[in-house]
């Protein structure tokens, strides 16, 4: 939310002179029209420094700050952003110790652009403020400047009453002058459920009231999200599957779903690229060229689906931000392996002593491979790959021998398991080193497979007993049903499956 | 599915701006492609009762337009006796998959009000509903008196 407004209780002071008209209280007021066509200035005479004090009722979190330092010809161009913090639960009347940190120093260059924008990385959204969208800042993308709040202290942006906004600096012969300063946050972990409470309602009041508290390049660029969010606010509670909020422009406007390759459409909604396929797909079956789903326009030479880069850097960069959140991690994220993860099952990494099935992405390159070796039974195209880490799977097979051992997890071999598992679902290509198949051996000739080979590949009957390099399988009958010696397990030449390591 | 995400979230939205001639929806929480809920038109005859639909979306939504069947009886010249709708917004060749079910609620309940003699799906009603509108009118709210469900006390 934006906490630079009166009803909060919010305050503003300034060490200079004020112009008449343009009084440092328009950047806090609810009043529409006094911010929409004024700003802050101080009197003609005035030089810069010009100190603008925030004070906040209560402490709050900085997400980002923006600041509009241009009202019509006047602008500033160097702004200095104090924060101060309190340690002890803060109210108005009661004013704890306060300290004081530098955030933020910058300087524009000319000309000055609308809006600047501070942000703190380290802002992370809770509830219930988490409906919100998130970015506010990325939809000035025409006319902004984004700097980075930044101090060696943690607290320097989390328990904030107040804030020092300085303008060092004017271009030309300007006077120093804003035209509206924006604090986005959220209520600090320490304030009240109470505090918190009201706030949201009377947020949710102010939002609801259809008022924005931008100045006019700001307002400008307003981003039509906030319509979305509230009516998305009264249902937090079914929303709250994942504490996640994902800003609504990176969502597919015709799924919803996170966009994988997102594609920007004539009426000016952004597809993801499998929906317009599949909507393709579907208007062929009515004899109907390629149009605009929102539209029904056909595509022309110069009306056309256009990929969004931009968009996808966002996205992608969003997802590997909140990689760990349980929305995010089952997302696919090329067009290529547009299943989630979680469904590309039939390429399975097995390890009995993880009770765990991860995936490793396999290639047809691969299973072309597969077919060249000699195998022209298309049934081997069909049956599960398992694939299986050397290292890994020969201390397995040292493990089986004892039973007991193979409960518990030894840590070495879950972190071969936890790696092997990440560069599987990384790269389809990856491939182990090598050495570390020196322990894998026929089970026929007993020689080890790689010694023998030079080449890293063996095969796999459907127990892990069940080993063979290729020669010895080569001699083996493809049709004749064997019984593994260890576990007693029936397998066949021909469902023996070829493992590369 | 494809069809969750969108589909939560049209669920999210009629519910929190919902369309006052559409009540009581209920998904079951397993199956989010079959919901239910309640019509309650404005217009005579169908005032004074409500009719409770049902909505089928296929596996492919929002790329396959979603199904309405009425669960209540209706004397209705575009609703057969088995609850089917002809409904233009939702046959295949029309469907976009950008109409929101909303809009496609609203287009039903306009259905229902004013009904289209012109392309019936019971055409003995619309031949009465246009050569003798009392009669209509009279079979019409008797019928609904008699089959529909309660309307919701507001």
């Amino acid at each position: 939310m934006n906490f630079c407004c009166e009803e909060i209780g919010t305050t503003i002071s300034v060490n200079q002179v004020e112009a008449e008209g343009y009084e440092a209280q328009n950047l806090i007021t609810n009043d529409l029209n006094l911010q929409s066509t004024r700003g802050f200035m101080t009197d003609s005479f005035v030089r810069p420094p010009v100190t603008i004090s925030i004070k906040f009722p209560f402490c709050i979190e900085l997400s980002h700050i923006v600041i509009g330092p241009k009202v019509g010809k006047q602008s500033s161009s160097g702004f200095i952003i104090h924060t101060e913090t309190s340690y002890k639960s803060w109210t108005k009347d009661h004013n704890g110790p306060v300290s004081t940190h530098l955030v933020a120093k910058e300087f524009l260059n000319t000309p000055v652009p609308n809006a600047i924008v501070f942000r703190n990385p380290r802002f992370v959204l809770r509830r219930p403020f988490s409906s919100l969208p998130t970015e506010h800042y990325s939809k000035y993308k025409n006319h902004e400047v984004l700097f980075n709040l930044k101090h060696p202290s943690f607290n320097a942006c989390e328990r904030v009453v107040g804030l020092d906004i300085t303008i060092l600096k004017v271009s030309d012969s300007s006077i120093p002058a804003i035209s509206g300063v924006q604090v986005w946050g959220q209520p600090c972990i320490r304030c009240s459920q109470d505090q918190v409470e009201k706030l949201y309602k009377s947020w949710s009041r102010i939002i609801r009231r259809g008022e924005t508290y931008f100045a006019p390049p700001l307002r400008s660029a307003e981003p039509p999200s906030d319509e979305p969010s509230l009516a998305k606010k009264p249902k937090l509670s079914s929303s709250a599957d994942s504490g996640l909020s994902i800003p609504d422009d990176f969502l597919d406007a015709i799924t919803y779903e996170i966009m994988c390759q997102p594609i920007r459409l004539p009426c000016g909604l952004a597809v993801d690229a499998i929906t317009l396929e599949k909507y393709y797909a579907e208007e062929s079956k009515f004899g109907r060229l390629p149009n605009d789903p929102f539209t029904g326009i056909t595509f022309t030479e110069t009306l056309k689906p256009v990929s969004d880069a931009a968009l996808k850097s966002r996205i992608d960069l969003f997802i590997s931000q909140n990689a760990d959140d349980e929305a995010i991690i089952n997302l696919p994220r090329s067009l290529g392996s547009m299943r989630p993860t979680s469904q590309r099952n039939n390429y399975v990494f097995r390890n009995p002593n993880v009770c765990a099935t991860s995936t490793i992405s396999s290639s047809r390159r691969r299973q072309t491979t597969f077919g060249s070796a000699g195998f022209s039974n298309p049934d081997l195209f069909d049956a599960p790959i398992y694939a299986k880490e050397g290292k890994t799977f020969a201390d397995h097979k040292d493990k089986c021998t004892v039973p007991s051992s193979s409960q518990s997890l030894d840590p070495e071999d879950h972190l071969n398991y936890e790696l092997f598992k990440f560069l599987a679902s990384e790269s389809p290509f990856y491939t182990p080193n090598p050495k570390v198949s020196a322990k894998i051996k026929c089970k026929d000739c007993s020689l080890p497979i790689s010694m023998k080979h030079g080449i890293s590949t063996f095969y796999i009957g459907l127990c892990d007993h069940v080993i063979l390099c290729r020669n010895c399988l080569a001699k083996t009958d493809k049709q004749a049903h064997k019984t593994c010696s260890r576990c007693g397990v029936e397998w066949r030449a021909k469902d023996c499956l070829r493992i590369f390591i | 599915m494809a069809a969750t995400r969108r589909l939560q979230k049209e669920l999210q939205d009629l519910r929190t701006n919902g369309v006052r001639a559409f009540r009581d929806i209920s998904v079951d929480e397993s199956n989010i492609l079959y919901w239910q809920g309640l019509i309650v038109p404005e217009n005579a005859p169908y005032n004074k009762g409500a009719f409770k639909i049902e909505i089928n979306f296929p596996a492919e939504y929002p790329f396959k337009p979603p199904k309405i069947n009425f669960k209540t009886k209706i004397y209705h010249p575009n609703i057969d006796e088995k609850g089917q709708v002809c409904l233009p917004i939702i046959s295949a060749e029309n469907w976009k998959p950008a109409t929101k079910t909303d809009q496609v609620i609203q287009a039903l309940v306009a259905l229902v009000n004013d009904p289209e003699p012109e392309h019936p799906l019971r055409a003995d009603l619309a031949e009465e509903y246009v050569k003798d509108r009392r009669k209509f009118f009279k079979n019409a709210e008797e019928f609904t008196r008699k089959h529909s469900e309660k309307r919701p006390a507001d």
